[in-house]
Order: C-alpha cells, then sequence, then structure tokens
C-alpha cells in the first residue's frame, strides 16, 4: 500500500444535513467519501450502496476477494486500504491476504475461486478486456450463468468505487486500518465483523419494465438486482443537469471505443441520434473529442475521459487537480461519476461479446 | 535402572530432538517466507517498470507462462524525428557539450511525446522512434502522434532558447510520420532481446522525415496519417515525390499547426 502515490483530496467536503443524517441512519457515521460526493444524488446514493451490494448467485468470502482484487489491480489507496482491513476483521489471516494479492498459487483457494480471482483481475484491468473463453471457463467449473453475470457487475460495482475514490483522493480509513490489527480489533473482532456485515445492502426492488439507457447491458443482468441497481445509477446520470447529455453520452462513446466494445459504442450511437447528433457529426466529435454542442469547459472533459481507462493514480490526481483549476467543482464531481460509471458499463458488457 | 525409565529418557530424547526439528523447520519456512516476499517485491517493481517499455499483456504472458510471446500484427503510427546538421555540431563543439545537449534534447522531447500518449522506443545516435498504439490499443494514435509533434516543436523552441541563454547553438529538426500494419513481438535472443516492432512502416516514418529537408520543412505526414486525422490540423500538400521501397512517388503534407478556430 505504501508504494501506491496518492494525493490530497481534489475536491472538498460538502456538508448536506439532510444527506448526512440520512448516512448516519444507516451507516452510524458520515464517511469521507460520502460528504464529498454530497452534491450529486445519483453519485452519492451509488456511492452509499454500491459497496455493500450483497450478490445473490455465489459466497460472501468471494465478494470479500472480488473487493481486495479490483482495489489493487486499479490501484486505489483508499479502496485497497478498506478492503484488506475489513478482510482482516472478517478473520482472513495477513497470509492468505497476502498470498491473494501475490502469488494466487498459495492461497488457500479451489480451482472455481482462482478462476474467479483471475476474472476480477483481467476484467478490471481490461487490457484487453477478457474474452468470453474466460466466463465459459467459470461456467465450466459449476457457476451459473447468472453468477457470472452478477460477478461481472460486482467487479464493475468495485471498478466503478474504486475510480470515483482515486479521481477525489479520498483520503485512507486511517483508523480502520489500524482497528484491524489492533489488539481492540482481535478481540472484538466477531463483533466487529457483525456490525460491518449488517451494512450489506440489498436492493429488494426489481426492475420493472425496460431499461431506457444500455438496455442489453441492464438485460444482461435481467433477474439479479444488480440490474435495478445498475439501471438507477444511469437514470440519475443522465437525468442529471449538471453535465450536458450530449457531454454523458459522449464519455461512455469515448470509453467504449478506447476499450474496443462496438456494444456500448453501438449504444452511444443511438443515445446520439435520440439527441439530434448526425452520425458525421458524432464521428468527428469522437474523432477530435470535441464537439460545438458542448461548452469550454465540457470539452476538457471530454479529452479527460480517454485518461480514465488506464491510469497510475498519483499523475491522475495531479491531472484531476489542475482540472479542478479550470472546471467548476459540481461539474467535476459529476465528471467523476460519470467517467467511473462509463467504465464500468464497459466492462459489464464483457457479458454481451 | 528399570526398562520404562530407559524409554521415559528415550521418549524425552526424541521429543526434544523433535522440538528441536520443528523450530529449525518453522525458522527455515520463515526465511523462505520472506524471501518469497522480497523475490515477489522485487518481480513487482521489475514488472512496473518493464510496463513503461512493454504491453502489459507481453509482461503478464511472460512472467505467467515462461514460454515465448507470440508475436502479432498491429496497427501503430510511428513517429521518426531527426535532428538536421548534427554531425556538423559534434564536429565542432566538445563531446562532452554535444552529449549534455543531446541528452537535453531527449528529455524535452520524451516529456512532449508521452503527454500525447507517445511510446519513445528508440534513441538512435540523434534519431528518436516514437511509437503510438503499440502498448495497448489507441484509436486516436494519428490524432495524438501530430499533436505529439507539434508539442515537440514547442518544445524545441523552449529547449532553443535554453541553448542560446548558455551560448551554445540551436538545434533544428525533421518529423516523419505514418501509420501502417508492424509485426510487434519480443524481438532478439537469450542474452538481449526487448518488445519491440519491425516492418515497412518503420523505414517509410523514416524516410518521410529525410524529405523535410527536401520540402524545407520540419513535419510532414503521409496519406495514410492524413486520412484518418480530423480537420483541426493545417496541413499543406507537399509534391510528389519517389521514397525507397514505395513503388509510386509520395505525397506528404506539411502540418503547419492548429487551425485558428480550433486553438481558440
Amino acid at each position: 500500500m505504501k508504494e501506491i502515490e496518492w494525493g490530497e483530496p481534489t475536491l472538498p467536503i460538502v456538508h448536506i444535513p439532510e444527506w448526512e443524517e440520512e448516512v448516519k441512519a444507516r451507516m452510524g457515521k458520515v464517511p469521507d467519501i460520502l460528504k464529498r460526493v454530497s452534491r450529486i444524488p445519483w453519485l452519492r446514493m451509488a456511492i452509499l450502496r454500491w459497496p455493500w451490494y450483497q450478490a445473490q448467485e455465489f459466497s460472501r468470502s468471494l465478494s470479500d476477494i472480488c473487493a481486495l482484487v479490483t482495489a489493487q489491480e486499479n490501484a486505489c489507496r483508499y479502496c485497497y486500504g478498506v478492503a484488506r482491513s475489513q478482510l482482516r476483521l472478517f478473520g482472513y489471516s495477513e497470509k492468505m491476504i497476502s498470498n491473494i494479492e501475490r502469488e494466487m498459487q498459495m492461497a488457500d483457494l479451489d480451482e472455481k475461486e482462482r478462476a474467479f480471482v483471475q476474472f476480477s483481475r483481467n476484467l478490471s484491468r481490461s487490457n484487453p478486456r477478457p474474452p468470453k473463453a474466460d466466463r465459459d471457463k467459470l461456467i465450466r467449473l459449476g457457476f451459473s450463468p447468472l453468477a457470472v453475470a452478477e460477478m461481472a457487475f460486482l467487479i464493475g460495482n468495485h471498478c466503478f468505487v474504486n475510480r470515483v475514490s482515486t479521481f477525489l483522493a479520498i483520503p485512507p480509513m486511517a483508523g480502520l486500518e489500524r482497528l484491524s490489527d489492533s489488539l481492540i480489533g482481535r478481540i472484538f473482532r466477531p463483533l466487529i465483523a457483525r456490525k460491518i456485515r449488517k451494512l450489506a445492502w440489498k436492493e429488494s426492488n426489481v426492475l420493472n419494465g425496460s431499461a431506457e439507457s444500455f438496455p442489453g447491458v441492464v438485460q444482461a443482468l435481467r433477474g439479479l438486482p444488480a440490474a435495478k441497481a445498475l439501471n438507477d445509477a444511469f437514470q440519475g446520470a443522465f437525468e442529471s443537469s449538471v453535465l450536458s447529455k450530449e457531454l454523458k453520452v459522449l464519455m461512455f462513446a469515448v470509453v467504449a471505443r478506447s476499450l474496443e466494445c462496438s456494444f456500448c459504442e453501438q449504444e452511444t450511437r443511438t443515445m446520439a441520434a435520440d439527441l439530434g447528433f448526425s452520425t458525421e457529426e458524432f464521428d468527428r466529435a469522437l474523432q477530435a473529442l470535441t464537439s460545438p454542442r458542448l461548452s469550454e469547459q465540457e470539452r476538457k472533459l471530454l479529452e479527460w475521459t480517454r485518461e480514465t481507462i488506464h491510469f497510475q493514480p498519483g499523475p491522475m490526481q495531479r491531472q484531476t487537480r489542475a482540472l479542478a483549476e479550470e472546471i467548476e467543482e459540481e461539474m467535476l464531481l459529476e465528471a467523476f461519476g460519470v467517467a467511473a460509471l462509463a467504465n464500468s458499463t464497459v466492462r459489464i458488457a464483457v457479458l454481451l461479446d | 535402572m528399570a526398562w520404562y525409565n530407559y524409554l521415559i529418557i528415550g521418549l524425552s530424547l526424541l521429543s526434544i530432538f523433535m522440538v528441536v526439528w520443528v523450530i529449525r523447520q518453522h525458522k527455515k519456512s520463515e526465511k523462505l517466507e520472506q524471501l518469497l516476499k522480497h523475490t515477489t517485491k522485487k518481480l513487482e517493481r521489475l514488472q512496473v517498470h518493464f510496463g513503461r517499455f512493454t504491453p502489459e499483456e507481453v509482461i503478464e504472458h511472460l512472467t505467467e507462462s515462461g514460454g515465448g510471446y507470440q508475436a502479432n500484427m498491429r496497427t501503430v503510427t510511428v513517429l521518426f524525428a531527426d535532428l538536421k546538421g548534427f554531425t556538423k555540431m559534434c564536429n565542432e563543439m566538445d563531446p562532452q557539450q554535444v552529449v549534455t545537449i543531446l541528452n537535453g534534447y531527449f528529455r524535452s522531447m520524451s516529456n512532449a511525446l508521452s503527454v500525447h500518449h507517445g511510446q519513445v522506443t528508440e534513441l538512435m545516435g540523434d534519431g528518436l522512434l516514437a511509437l503510438f498504439g503499440a502498448l495497448r490499443p489507441n484509436p486516436w494514435q494519428v490524432q495524438d502522434a501530430v499533436a505529439g509533434a507539434l508539442a515537440m516543436r514547442n518544445a524545441l523552441a523552449e529547449y532553443n532558447e535554453e541553448l542560446k541563454e548558455k551560448g551554445f547553438p540551436e538545434l533544428a529538426f525533421g518529423i516523419g510520420i505514418h501509420q501502417g500494419r508492424v509485426l510487434a513481438g519480443v524481438m532478439g535472443n537469450f542474452e538481449l532481446s526487448k518488445f519491440g516492432v519491425v516492418g515497412d512502416t518503420i523505414n517509410i516514418a523514416a524516410r518521410i522525415e529525410s524529405l523535410t529537408r527536401v520540402h524545407n520543412c520540419d513535419l510532414l505526414i503521409t496519406e495514410e496519417v492524413r486520412s484518418a486525422l480530423d480537420d483541426r490540423f493545417d496541413l499543406k500538400e507537399m509534391p510528389a515525390l519517389p521514397v525507397k521501397g514505395v513503388q509510386k512517388p509520395v505525397v506528404t503534407y506539411q502540418v503547419q499547426g492548429i487551425h485558428h478556430s480550433w486553438s481558440a
């Protein structure tokens, strides 16, 4: 963890009393990250719920490991610290964690679990996105297709939180990190673990009707609470008026093109056509990473989007800090969310390949 | 002594032996674990550094399987830059000063290129070869290469100011950019190998660079590059000239800059 370059937060804390009360009622306290995303309702809701998503189709231990592996792959110092500390509090030994991080062959995992960890790594990294054979392998090893779909969502979900945390440079949770190895932490481990487990979020409503944005991706998750969770995030992101819808569609298109997801690029084409873009205009905007439909600030955000796919946290945070000097804070915050959501969506869309 | 006393002594000795053996084994395993940790950390650091020159997939393949990496064809944009009049400078100046000037030049150019996602893969004398889209797919590789070359132009102007202040002669370069398919893979033998690309695309970029002397300009691109560029770049078509290795005379375009409406 010491090797991860991590700077000061890029955006300040904004107190919104009613939001903080809601968070407190659910979590008992308000973590730093939820104060920094408070101004964008859809984003704060996703950050409140998504990290606690409870998988239905595979074991809790795989979900725990997934959080660690994606945070490690994305080099998110904040999430990595949280995931590691939580695993310790859940009773995983330091040796086991270290083996998962460094030498999976030596970790006490069976073949199915190893395949899952490898899939988590490959999908998080997406350089290139894992081929269909990787999903077939998981199914061959005994996971159901729905479980594999939920895995893709869970990985995308963690990638989303990893990205938002990295763009914001959220300070690591030093208290939690200390607690996991302290004497008190060891003595009260079962109690603390139970308290953390209680935060698990299970989407109780199912998705009714068809999804408006990226229906194919949402459809791939149909039958899982993830479908509703993802659809809510899309709806919130595209209905928010902080950034123009044109910019958001183009941001998704940039990520889709970078990760060579023809399905997602086609979806963005359809969305752009609904906004009045001609094919030539859309192609030109995507080629030059600009459009006359965007404001000066939005053009900068579109250019920045391509940097959000593969990055090192330190240089990325320096870049976003520089951007913060030119872009309104609220706009930048929503752009963090949209870029993170686009990156996750294109990763989840691997299910459609 | 009764037989059971011998048994007790024997068992005690055996227990002591067992305890000593367990302790030694434990220490040995601790040492091995430390060695493993240390080696893994070293490997991780090596992977990070290696990642600056080689695609992640290649590193992953080499470290996981240990086998050879299957070379493949990929589309890349090649930028070749060469200093003009450098041989004369070498003959006239103190070698140490020449090296200092050259190092400063390469540092400045590499910085300009890396901002635009370019990867400097070769420094050959005063020549520089940069690739775009070799490490990972880059749909904007052509735009990046031309924007990178324009950034090099600005960086060279700044560097020349620095040289002028120190009383050194100013530098001038020529740049050729071409896009095409290359064979990418790990090249070399057991003693010396590296990730690299080979193909006519590299040679053509170098030959286009040499045309900058004929056309008396600093930055030329081929038709392949022009056709993939967007209209923000201000281009001027140059007369077709024969180029070694290409059947028909090659039309090139001088990149003058970015149109005012775009840079505003």
